[in-house]
């Protein structure tokens, strides 16, 4: 019984950490651009990003090296289906931080970069 | 081939102890990563969406991780299977640093979901995090794959003196 001692010791932090860190992670959406690719600051603009895939101009399958969509932990940034309360920083046209426009905290998961890859 | 003959001797005494050691940190890490992982299994597809080449099965390519790593901590747990749940976390870790650091290579402007589940880490961070554990696996290899006869005893010694 010894031998599996500590085993059983190392499942039981993994298991409490886990159940820790899941409760407290919030649901991550994706939120898809639909201002002017061209227009940094439109880019950077929280409104122009919606959880509605077909609700805008952009077509990300005809652009490259652009952030088509971006995962961003809604609770808290979203009204309806628009982002928001978020400060989103760009670089080139991929989308490379965003944060909570009242704590800085990081709440950006990932990006789709279009048709890049 | 790593030769242990000139580890000290009190290595060789807690060799079993350190190898339950290192086999106890691996199910840690693993089970950890893969409940959270399994939990939030489309934030680690959506990390490796944005890796060139594998993009296509990111979500294939996630669950067989997390599979992986299951299976690696069922094999730490029995001690008749820690040598080869060690070889298959060492395996696993080595291609998580391989993995990062063809990231940093082809893809250092990409945006950084860092760390999968260790979030807080940055990629340069997690390297040397996966390096760690890697040398881990390797050392707890080695060790659990000495042979302990040239230590014994001759018996005519043992009994003569």
């Amino acid at each position: 019984m010894k031998k599996y001692l500590l085993g059983v010791f190392a499942i039981a932090l993994a298991v409490g950490f886990s159940a820790f860190s899941v409760a407290s992670k919030r649901a991550v959406e994706t939120f898809y651009y639909k201002g002017n690719p061209q227009n940094l600051t439109a880019f950077q603009t929280p409104s122009n990003w919606s959880t509605i895939s077909t609700d805008g101009t952009v077509n990300c399958a005809d652009i490259e090296v652009i952030s088509c969509s971006i995962q961003v932990e809604a609770t808290g940034h979203k009204s309806g289906n628009l982002l928001t309360n978020v400060n989103i920083t760009a670089s080139n046209g991929v989308v490379t931080a965003v944060t909570d426009a009242s704590t800085s905290a990081n709440v950006f998961s990932g990006t789709d970069l279009g048709d890049a890859n | 081939m790593l030769k242990l003959n000139s580890i000290p001797s009190f290595l060789d005494e807690k060799r079993n102890t350190i190898i339950e050691v290192i086999s106890a940190l691996f199910t840690l890490l693993f089970l950890y990563t893969a409940i959270n992982k399994t939990f939030f299994i489309e934030s680690t597809e959506n990390v490796l969406k944005i890796t060139p080449w594998i993009s296509t099965y990111s979500l294939q390519i996630a669950w067989w991780v997390v599979i992986i790593e299951y299976i690696a901590v069922g094999l730490l747990f029995f001690p008749k299977l820690r040598k080869l749940g060690l070889l298959l976390s060492t395996a696993l870790m080595s291609a998580f640093t391989i993995y990062i650091i063809f990231m940093k290579i082809s893809a250092p402007h990409l945006p950084c979901s860092c760390g999968g589940v260790i979030s807080k880490m940055t990629w340069n961070q997690h390297l040397v995090f996966n390096i760690f554990f890697v040398l881990l696996g390797v050392f707890s290899i080695a060790l659990a794959s000495r042979n302990h006869t040239s230590h014994k005893t001759p018996i005519s010694e043992a009994i003569f003196t």
